[in-house]
Order: C-alpha cells, then sequence, then structure tokens
C-alpha cells in the first residue's frame, strides 16, 4: 500500500501543467484556416480552421478587421435534418482535441464583409478563447475543397 | 371455401381475358400498390412537408429583406459547395430554400430567412418527399426500375381494359354498378367488390397510367422527340436571342416544367452573375410568386426563373441575363404547341393540382381504388384457390380450348401492345415464359 502512494504524490507534483493551475496559460494551437470567396455582392462569408487546444478551453468569439462583425455557428443533425444555430457561449475545445470547423459542421461566419474577399488572399482573424491568449491569425480565401477540409 | 358457380358456363373468350387478367394483375399488382400509396402521399406533398419540417420552413414575417446575395452566401458558407437553386417562396412567412451541390457530389436543401439572411438548417435534397417521389417512378431501385413504372403503366391500361370485358354483365346475376352479394365471406362479395370499383376508379386508373407515361425513360421520351419535331411542343426562342440548347445536366434548369425541360440558352458573358440582379428583374416583371431561379454552373447561360405553378395557364419561365438583369426570352404557357400543352395539362391533372381540391380527390379515389382492386382481386383468387397449393398449382384461370378465343385477348392486349412498346416487349417475354413452362411440364408428364 505504501508504495502506491509515492507515485500518487509525485504524480500530483508532476500535474503542474493540469486544471486547475492557471498561470500555467493554455496554448491552441491553428491550422488549415481557410474563409471563402465573396463574389457578387455577398457580404457573408464562411471560414474554417482546425483548433487544438492543450487544456479545456472554449472558443468564445471571432473578428476580423475585413468584416462587421464574426459568429460561431454551430450544426446539429437530428434524423437527416440539420439545424443551424449560433454558440452564443462559444465552442468548447476539449484538452487535446482537434476541433474541426468545415462546412457542414460547425464553422465560423464573417458578416459585413467590407471589400470582396477574392481567392488567394489573406484575412486577419482574432480568436479570442477562455482561458487562452487571444489568438491572430490569416486565413488564405479560396474554396474549400471537400466537408473534411 | 366456396365453389365459385357461374349462372352460365363462361365463354372460351370470357376465360382466354379473364386468365390475361390474372396474370397481369399477378404481375403488376405490388408496383401498383405501391405506386398508389406514394402517389396519394405526393398529392399532399405540400402538407406533408409542411409538417415535416415546420422548424425549418416557417419565419417570422416581417419588412426587413435581406439581399438575395447573401441567402446564397449563408447557405454555402454553412454547407459549403455552391448554390444551384433558390426557391423563393410565396409568402413572408416561409423560408427560402436552396439546393447546394456540396463539394463532395451530394446535393442538400437549405432553409434561408429571407429576411435576415440566417441558414436555419438543411435537409438531404428534397427531403422526405424526394425519397416519396424517387419511390414512385422506382428510381430508389435504381435507373433501370424507371423502365419498370412504363411497363407497368402499360399493364394497367391492360387491366382497366380487361377488367372493363370481364365487367361487361351479360346478363349475369352480379353485381354492376352496386355491390350485390354481401356477405364478405364468400367469393361473390369480392368479385362485386372488385367488380364495381374497378367501374368507377378504372377511367381514373387509366388516366393516371397514360399521364403517368410522360416520366418513363422510353415512352415519355420518344413521345417528346416526336412532339418537337412536329413543331408541337416548345417554341422557339425570340429571334433577338441566341437559341436554345440542351443543357449539360448539372447546368439543366429546375422547375421549368417538362416542356422546357433541359432547356438552356447560351450568350455572350458580360460579367459575373449575381443572384439579386436576376430576382430583382423577375420582380419587375411581375412574376407571381413562388419561382424558382436556377443558377447554371456555366457562366456562359442565362439564368432561368420559373414560376411554380398549380393550373398549367399560369407556366412562365423567364431566361435573365444575370450580369445585366435583362430579359432574354419570356416563355409562356400560350406560346406552346399542341402537343406540349396536352402533356401539361396531362402531368397537372395527374398530380391534382389543375382544378383544385376536386381533381386532388378524383386522384386519390384513383389511389384508393388500386388498394381495393388489389385487396378484392387476392381475395377472389384466394376464395377459389386448388386446395393443394403447394403442388405447384397457382390457380390460375385455365387456359380456354382452340386458338380461335385468343383473338378476344388479342384484340384488347396488342393495340394497348404497339402503342406503348414496352410493355408489348413485357408481353412477348410473358409468353415465352409460358411456353416454356408447358413445355417443362408436359416433358415432367411424360418421363
Amino acid at each position: 500500500m505504501k508504495h502506491l502512494l509515492v507515485p500518487a504524490v509525485l504524480l500530483a507534483l508532476a500535474g503542474c501543467d493540469r486544471p486547475p493551475a492557471a498561470d500555467t496559460p493554455a496554448v491552441v494551437s491553428p491550422s488549415d484556416a481557410l474563409c471563402r470567396p465573396t463574389p457578387n455582392g455577398r457580404d457573408i462569408t464562411g471560414c474554417y480552421l482546425t483548433l487544438t487546444s492543450s487544456r479545456d478551453d472554449r472558443l468564445v468569439s471571432v473578428a476580423s478587421p475585413a468584416a462587421a462583425e464574426g459568429q460561431i455557428h454551430e450544426m446539429k443533425i437530428v434524423d437527416g435534418v440539420m439545424s443551424m444555430a449560433e454558440l452564443k457561449d462559444g465552442l468548447a475545445l476539449p484538452a487535446g482535441e482537434a476541433v474541426v470547423l468545415r462546412p457542414g459542421g460547425d464553422h465560423i461566419m464573417l458578416l459585413g464583409v467590407k471589400q470582396p474577399l477574392k481567392a488567394g488572399e489573406q484575412v486577419s482573424l482574432t480568436l479570442t478563447f477562455e482561458h487562452a491568449q487571444p489568438l491572430g491569425i490569416r486565413a488564405v480565401v479560396g474554396q474549400p475543397q471537400r466537408p473534411g477540409q | 371455401m366456396t365453389e365459385y358457380k357461374p349462372d352460365r358456363p363462361l365463354s372460351g373468350a370470357f376465360r382466354a381475358v379473364w386468365r390475361w387478367h390474372f396474370y397481369a394483375g399477378l404481375l403488376v399488382l405490388p408496383f401498383l400498390m405501391l405506386m398508389a400509396l406514394t402517389g396519394a402521399l405526393y398529392l399532399f406533398a405540400d402538407e406533408i412537408d409542411g409538417a415535416v419540417y415546420r422548424d425549418l420552413s416557417r419565419v417570422a414575417p416581417r419588412a426587413a429583406a435581406a439581399s438575395p446575395d447573401r441567402w446564397a452566401a449563408s447557405a454555402e458558407a454553412g454547407l459549403g459547395g455552391a448554390v444551384a437553386n433558390v426557391l423563393v417562396p410565396a409568402g413572408p412567412g416561409e423560408a427560402v430554400r436552396l439546393t447546394v451541390n456540396r463539394p463532395d457530389g451530394g446535393k442538400r436543401t437549405a432553409f434561408v430567412d429571407p429576411h435576415d439572411a440566417q441558414l436555419i438548417g438543411s435537409t438531404p435534397f428534397g427531403g422526405v418527399m424526394e425519397t416519396v417521389k424517387q419511390l414512385h417512378s422506382l428510381i430508389l431501385l435504381g435507373p433501370w426500375a424507371n423502365y419498370v413504372v412504363e411497363i407497368v403503366a402499360g399493364w394497367a391500361i391492360i387491366l382497366v381494359a380487361t377488367g372493363l370485358f370481364l365487367w361487361w354483365p351479360r346478363g349475369r346475376g352480379v353485381g354492376v354498378v352496386a355491390i350485390k352479394a354481401g356477405d364478405p365471406g364468400r367469393r361473390p362479395f369480392w368479385r362485386d367488390l372488385h367488380a364495381v370499383t374497378g367501374l368507377y376508379a378504372g377511367g381514373v386508373i387509366a388516366f393516371l397510367a397514360l399521364t403517368g407515361m410522360p416520366w418513363s425513360a422510353f415512352w415519355g421520351d420518344q413521345y417528346m422527340a416526336w412532339v418537337k419535331d412536329h413543331g408541337l411542343g416548345r417554341p422557339a426562342a425570340p429571334s433577338a436571342a441566341s437559341p436554345f440548347a440542351h443543357a449539360e445536366h448539372r447546368d439543366a434548369p429546375a422547375g421549368v416544367g417538362w416542356t422546357m425541360e433541359g432547356m438552356v440558352m447560351p450568350g455572350p458573358p458580360a460579367g459575373p452573375g449575381r443572384l439579386s440582379t436576376v430576382i430583382a428583374t423577375a420582380e419587375r416583371q411581375g412574376l407571381a410568386r413562388p419561382w424558382m431561379v436556377s443558377i447554371p454552373s456555366d457562366p456562359g447561360l442565362a439564368w432561368t426563373v420559373a414560376r411554380q405553378v398549380r393550373q398549367v395557364e399560369d407556366t412562365r419561365a423567364l431566361y435573365i441575363d444575370a450580369t445585366t438583369g435583362a430579359v432574354r426570352a419570356d416563355i409562356r404557357y400560350g406560346q406552346f404547341g399542341v402537343g406540349a400543352k396536352a402533356f401539361e395539362w396531362g402531368i397537372a391533372v395527374h398530380q391534382g393540382t389543375q382544378y383544385g381540391w376536386i381533381n386532388r380527390s378524383v386522384m386519390l379515389g384513383g389511389c384508393i381504388g388500386i388498394w381495393l382492386l388489389a385487396i378484392s382481386g387476392v381475395m377472389m383468387w384466394w376464395k377459389r384457390r386448388p386446395p393443394r397449393l403447394s403442388k405447384g398449382r397457382l390457380g390460375a384461370p385455365e387456359a380456354p380450348p382452340g386458338p380461335r378465343v385468343r383473338a378476344a385477348v388479342l384484340g384488347i392486349v396488342l393495340p394497348l401492345a404497339i402503342l406503348f412498346p414496352l410493355t408489348g416487349l413485357s408481353l412477348i417475354v410473358a409468353l415465352a415464359l409460358e411456353r416454356a413452362v408447358s413445355l417443362l411440364r408436359r416433358r415432367f408428364a411424360f418421363t
């Protein structure tokens, strides 16, 4: 019994990077950020990316200098019927899990896009999290090739 | 079990027709019942769709209007892919429906609030009524099944014709315009039910079978080709515009009806098209809602706005330059040739929309009639089935002796078999099978 306690103590000490240790900040790594082009008078676009957080966190908001407003949208599928809702409380990012935002799934909407976005350009996005530091990223403008991307 | 005792001996001609009626019924019964059920459901397509997708299709009516360009952007951002067509609804309390072609090749129907361009949600393409429709046309079973529809429709007409022959009273003490035999435990009740239902529903069934033919793969195409070749079909494009051309499958406009199906109008692309430009033109032209805007993926084609009609006389389709908003062609029902008019009218009556609720009730009656006929037909056979079915005996009416009586059958069946070649082909197959079976029987009997 006694030697079982020793590793437990060691684990507790080693667990400095585990919650609720707020002093060690969460790190969210983004990848594959893409926004759809906005031709022909469309001032709305969708942005997609993959987010992986080192600890449980939450994507709270999205903003871009290119658009008046950013929203986080959720897609729920029940019996083949997909319903869309804005995530006012943000999107959960479980520790270590790659959360994929993609067409047909959860995604970011930019509303009131000021200038038409052309394929090949870049868009600045600012992602705000519950714990992690805000993240400034640049998304490529282009068509998502597959829904999984 | 009750023995069927006719008042007097059945003539050879009667027996021959009866035999054909029996086999034809056996062959197409399952298909006819499926088509009657799905057809009856489709008569109430709007009601069913509205009830199933209430949460998606209803929006709060208000004055604010978002640009149609934003409807499309919202649907594409949420679902990926590209919008192929947009159904602009009749009233402000309904969502806009957009068909979205997704990059993986799938299609979904997106519901967007026209007032704020919010994507409400989406369903598999066309939703539950699309499934009913695909069951009705049997396409759900595979593209080959579309040929089966045509064979079944031809056989349904043969059933009505032979049924009428069998119904003919000939001074027998049977039900003619009303059921005479009241005991459902005995066969005469089912015979009367079958004959009387057939009398009232037969005409509707033959009409449904005939007007359903345009959907079929072979006959429908042949008919349309003939109509077009004889200048009885679709109007020519205005002389100022470029002529109509056949579309690539992906660019075929939606909701334009049968006459204009697959027709596109190519022209020099002046620049990128805009949905809002096209919709503004349709509004300016006073096109009554609802209508369907088709967005071709080929930028060199005019966009199509087709009014979604219940009465064929209201048919109207605009071919609009999506860059300038200019109307390149304005096609109305009055411009159709006589063949195309008959074609479109038949379809509208088939679908129960042409003459309001009376039309719908009569078509529903036809569907119920098919089920009554099927059930009573099976009961008639059951009541006179041979005692030992297991001995490979089906209980089909006996083949009458002598070839002369075949004239009665051929007189009814042959003209229909020629008019509907696929049905005729299936007839030849059926005859060959019967020959083969009787040859086999004989061989087995001798060895």
